[in-house]
């Protein structure tokens, strides 16, 4: 788009005027006169609109947006048809740039049309606009539109610039409508595949559509760790590879290694990531480290230290996923702590960010002794956003252990800091407290004390909760009563605080009568009676209950009976309904004293408080058993805590199988080399073999072979399902991933090792192994059930017969699987045949057959012996096992096969 | 995730450029022109690193002579790279301006819209390649 002379004209004009005065005047004159073009009759051209309403533009801008010197979308709303429906680029652009600026309620019907033709365009750059307006300002009006943004984004003819700007705007869509990839669940693998595309600035710009198909499929996501990994490693190791245009500060797409790494960090936890995946990522790692951590706090310029830090940190969180121990976090944190020593604040304040988040993977008592330097920084820092990244990383860094120190530096601090951060202070504390205190006295000290810090507004679920405590705790009631009125309200060096007042109104009218030993009940009395006066509306009304509740425990006493009823009269004509209320109700209780009934619904109302139900809150549980940390952290006021709970996985719904999974599966339980699956596109051949001397663990060698003759298979990948992370019986790594396309006739392969930890593997525990490629215009998903069988894990051991006999009759007979299988003509040789190459070494004769092997796992050996009695149509299978419990798995291993073939 | 809006304004708080990534109405719009640059103005730009919170978001701002650039972003976004991307903003600028000013983006605010349209979209990141964008500014410059 060209200048624009009168516009650039009018800018001047305004320039040159030197008094805000003038300035207003010229700019009244304006919209005058830009009204009065847009009302005349005879129409303006497409240029002289375009320049009107960039005027009007420029004016709501300079005025900070604001509207109330003259309503511009009222204004310029009759000329926006005209302009969108333009044919002249300028003008239509100058139209979205109106639309997308000044909020045009009453043209939403308009608009949504003229957009809908521009998507729907065949010109580029009325795509692009269209695109640019629905990703910049989605509404639900734009709802409708996301089947043609998809269009674009999958279409093989749209430029990158198109499917960048497609994927922009289809992940605003389904932020804003999370129902659109569950309702068009064929789109996901579609939008997926565009990840292994070359182009930089599409990767970059499909990642957040892709970060929001993880709540979807996270599955699939995950299936692309592979492709995500091997593009970091171009990005850092391979940084020459790149196109020298995407070279930023020395750095090959600086942003876009930090949106992987967020993505890696996101999926990988509970993967079981293939072996070369994990090397290549952790090749990531150490050259990054080894490479920016050099230099970049010594010789670079500012702008290049901001992005090679960006990276560092970046990859550091990547680092922690890899190897989340104890140790690595440790020296993580031991290395990023001395950055706070960096002269540039941006490396200081994002150095405790890391801190903090390293701090909220693990309990690192180790680096509490950073405290103090923390302290000092918190006390002393001129930013407000540093200090405040201190106190949270302080925060992070506490425990039972540390709590007193932290409670009362934070308490010595808290004087100097700014309001908003004395309150956080406060609220820190009070959760701190909560969260690690074992001893009752100790918190109650610090509960009073902090809520007697003057110029912090509380959280009412503060001290209410102090109160339950106090309530549920017999052995504070007189400790707590005792302070609060010796210490705080009855002290007059201490400052007035309100909320200690309501505190004191509970536990003096519940436990006042237990102290009045030392602290006479009268005393009691005139102490809260003289704060009515000084408290707000609210809490009068509870010092009313309070002082009826005093008087109830001793109603002989006239004295205080004369003061209360003078209170309560006086209050019968408050003009605050809700005393008045009470005053009035609460006399006339008093008046009906007299009676017996009186007498009852009196004691029935002001009984003491029960104890409130515990098993609720934590925190008492942790009372009842002091100098021991609870396992729970469960406290109801979630939102003030650092680290939100993770949340539960949905239970997952079981994906059905490919059909014909069955024939390769019972194959190769009988043999150790076969066909594993077929259809018309694929012929999948898997070889099973131990891997060295130890037979507790197995290669799975999978060669994929393309049976179609048109097509290659592309985006091939496999993945392993399904599988147990958490104590798993079976340790799968993915040894050799296949090529991502696979020609014809060609083959890809894959190899899988397996290891047995545990022999209690039942045969639900075993993954599946997920298939997926496209071919022509298709796509396709395998799940197969991989062939991993106790079995795998038995080799024969010979013996001779009366070893056999003996080892037979050692095995307890309660432990022993026995089951009869039905099957006609079976033949003596073929059962031999069986049990030997699953794995039994057999012994040589009897009128049995007997057989024995060893169960390896990655821990121990088990002997594994089986017999076999041959009947009429039928034999009798029994199996003896050295480890108890494991018969029946094995024999149910053998027999679902029999039952199968 | 991403943007909520991106502002460009000189010290005495005249807005330059308002890109906004949410729904906000014009009042909102005003309150956060005139919050924003009340709390950037007052933080002395030696003393104080880049990013300040305000209410529930994440200012990342650099001033360029006399100019600001205010990023809002969302608490848990990462600073320095929307810090960085500023700052890529800016050397476009300065490259299709050729010693970029204040007065340039004065005269040609509705070209800064345009250009900004091809580094971000809906307040994410679109492309970051300097040849690309400015390519594509020139290939839209040349559209009549």
């Amino acid at each position: 788009m060209g200048n624009i002379k009168g516009l650039q004209q009018f800018i001047s004009d305004l320039r040159s005027k030197s008094s805000k005065e003038d300035q207003r005047k010229r700019i009244n004159l304006e919209i005058v006169n830009v009204q009065k073009q847009f009302n005349s009759s005879n129409g303006i051209s497409g240029y002289q609109r375009k320049k009107y309403i960039l005027k009007l533009i420029y004016i709501y801008l300079t005025s900070s947006c604001n509207s109330s010197l003259f309503d511009v979308s009222s204004t310029a709303q009759s000329q926006v048809e005209k302009l969108l429906s333009s044919k002249v680029y300028s003008e239509k652009s100058v139209g979205y740039l109106t639309i997308s600026l000044l909020n045009l309620q009453q043209e939403k019907d308009i608009i949504a049309r003229c957009v809908q033709q521009d998507l729907q365009s065949h010109d580029q750059e009325s795509n692009v606009l269209a695109l640019n307006y629905i990703g910049n300002c989605t509404d639900e009006s734009h709802l409708p539109l996301v089947e043609d943004v998809f269009q674009i984004l999958r279409s093989a003819t749209s430029p990158p610039l198109l499917k960048k700007k497609s994927a922009l705007t289809m992940f605003k869509l389904c932020q804003l409508d999370p129902t659109i990839l569950s309702n068009h669940k064929p789109w996901i693998p579609r939008i997926l595949a565009l990840a292994d595309e070359p182009d930089l600035g599409l990767s970059l710009a499909l990642l957040p559509l892709i970060d929001t198909i993880t709540h979807y499929d996270l599955e699939q996501v995950q299936q692309l760790i592979p492709t995500f990994a091997t593009k970091l490693n171009l990005l850092v190791c391979e940084s020459h590879k790149v196109s020298k245009r995407y070279i930023f500060n020395g750095i090959a797409s600086p942003w876009l290694i930090v949106k992987l790494t967020k993505l890696l960090n996101k999926i990988l936890p509970n993967y079981n990531i293939d072996v070369h995946s994990l090397r290549i990522l952790r090749e990531c790692v150490s050259t990054t480290i080894h490479q920016l951590g050099a230099f970049s706090s010594t010789h670079r310029d500012a702008q290049e230290r901001i992005t090679a830090n960006c990276v560092l940190f970046a990859i550091i969180a990547l680092a922690i996923q890899l190897d989340p121990s104890k140790e690595a976090v440790k020296s993580s944190f031991d290395t990023i702590i001395t950055l706070l020593n960096s002269r540039d604040l941006n490396t200081r304040y994002l150095a405790l960010n890391s801190l903090i988040s390293l701090s909220s993977l693990n309990n690192l008592q180790s680096s509490q002794k950073y405290l103090p330097k923390l302290f000092e920084i918190l006390q002393s820092h001129q930013d407000i956003s540093i200090r405040k990244k201190t106190l949270e990383l302080i925060y992070a860094l506490t425990d039972s252990a540390n709590l007193e120190f932290v409670t009362v530096q934070l308490f010595k601090v808290s004087n100097s800091l700014d309001t908003v951060l004395k309150q956080e202070a406060a609220n820190k504390i009070s959760i701190l407290a909560e969260r690690f205190a074992t001893d009752s006295k100790w918190f109650i000290n610090t509960m009073f004390r902090l809520l007697s810090t003057n110029g912090v507004n509380f959280n009412e679920s503060i001290w209410q909760r102090t109160v339950q405590i106090i309530i549920n705790n017999e052995e504070l009631h007189v400790y707590a009563t005792n302070v609060i009125v010796k210490e705080y309200i009855g002290n007059k060096s201490q400052a007035f605080s309100e909320t200690l007042i309501k505190i004191a109104c509970i536990i003096l009218a519940e436990y006042g009568y237990k102290i009045t030993a030392t602290i006479s009940q009268d005393y009691q009395f005139d102490l809260l009676a003289k704060l009515y006066f000084y408290v707000s509306n609210h809490t009068r009304g509870m010092l009313l209950l309070s002082l009826l509740k005093l008087y109830k425990i001793d109603i002989a006493n006239k004295r205080i009976k004369s003061k209360l009823i003078k209170v309560l009269s006086m209050e019968v004509n408050s003009i605050n309904s809700e005393l008045q209320q009470r005053a009035f109700e609460f006399l006339n209780l008093i008046q009906q004293l007299g009676n017996p009934q009186g007498q009852l619904l009196f004691d029935m109302l002001l009984d003491e408080m029960p104890a409130f139900t515990t098993g609720e809150n934590p925190l008492l549980q942790r009372f009842g058993a002091p100098g021991q940390l609870p396992k729970s952290r469960n406290l109801t006021q979630q939102t003030l805590l650092p680290h939100q709970q993770q949340q539960q996985p949905e239970q997952k719904k079981e994906i059905p199988l490919t059909p014909n999974w069955q024939q390769g599966y019972y194959r190769l339980f009988e043999y150790q080399q076969g066909v594993f699956f077929e259809n018309s596109l694929v012929k999948i051949i898997l070889r099973i073999k131990p891997q060295g001397q130890d037979r507790s663990t197995c290669l799975y060698h999978f060669s994929i072979l393309n049976k179609s003759s048109q097509t290659s298979l592309n985006l091939f990948l496999m993945s392993i399902v399904d599988y147990q992370t958490v104590d798993p019986p079976l340790v799968v790594n993915i040894v050799e991933i296949p090529n991502s396309v696979i020609k014809i006739g060609d083959r890809g392969s894959c190899t899988i090792q397996v290891s047995l930890r545990s022999p209690f593997l039942s045969s639900k525990q075993i993954p599946t192994l997920k298939i997926q490629f496209s071919s022509g215009g298709g796509f396709n998903g395998l799940r197969l059930k991989l062939p991993i069988f106790l079995t795998k894990f038995i080799h024969p051991s010979e013996l001779a017969l009366p070893v056999w006999l003996k080892h037979w009759k050692t095995m307890d007979v309660v432990d022993e699987a026995s089951t009869i299988i039905d099957m006609k003509n079976v033949e003596r040789d073929w059962i031999e045949r069986f049990l030997n190459k699953i794995g039994f070494a057999l012994v040589d004769q009897g009128s049995f057959i007997f057989s024995s092997g060893i169960l390896n796992t990655t821990q121990e050996k088990f002997g594994t012996l089986v017999k076999v009695k041959l009947m009429e149509d039928c034999f009798e299978l029994n199996v003896r096992v050295t480890k108890q419990g494991l018969a029946p798995l094995v024999s149910d291993y053998i027999v679902d096969f029999l039952k199968n073939v | 995730m991403g943007l909520q809006y991106l502002i460009s304004m000189n010290r005495q708080g005249k807005v330059r450029l308002a890109k906004w990534y949410q729904n906000y109405t014009h009042d909102e719009k005003y309150r956060i022109n005139v919050d924003v640059h009340k709390l950037i103005s007052s933080r002395e730009h030696r003393q104080h690193s880049n990013f300040v919170e305000l209410q529930d978001s994440k200012l990342v701002y650099k001033r360029y002579a006399g100019l600001f650039f205010i990023a809002s972003i969302d608490l848990e976004d990462d600073e320095l790279a929307y810090l960085s991307a500023i700052h890529l903003l800016v050397e476009v600028l300065d490259q299709h301006f050729e010693n970029v000013c204040e007065l340039d983006l004065v005269f040609n605010f509705y070209k800064v819209y345009e250009c900004l349209d091809e580094i971000f979209l809906g307040g994410e990141l679109q492309e970051t390649s300097k040849e690309v964008i400015l390519n594509r500014f020139d290939e839209i410059e040349a559209l009549e």
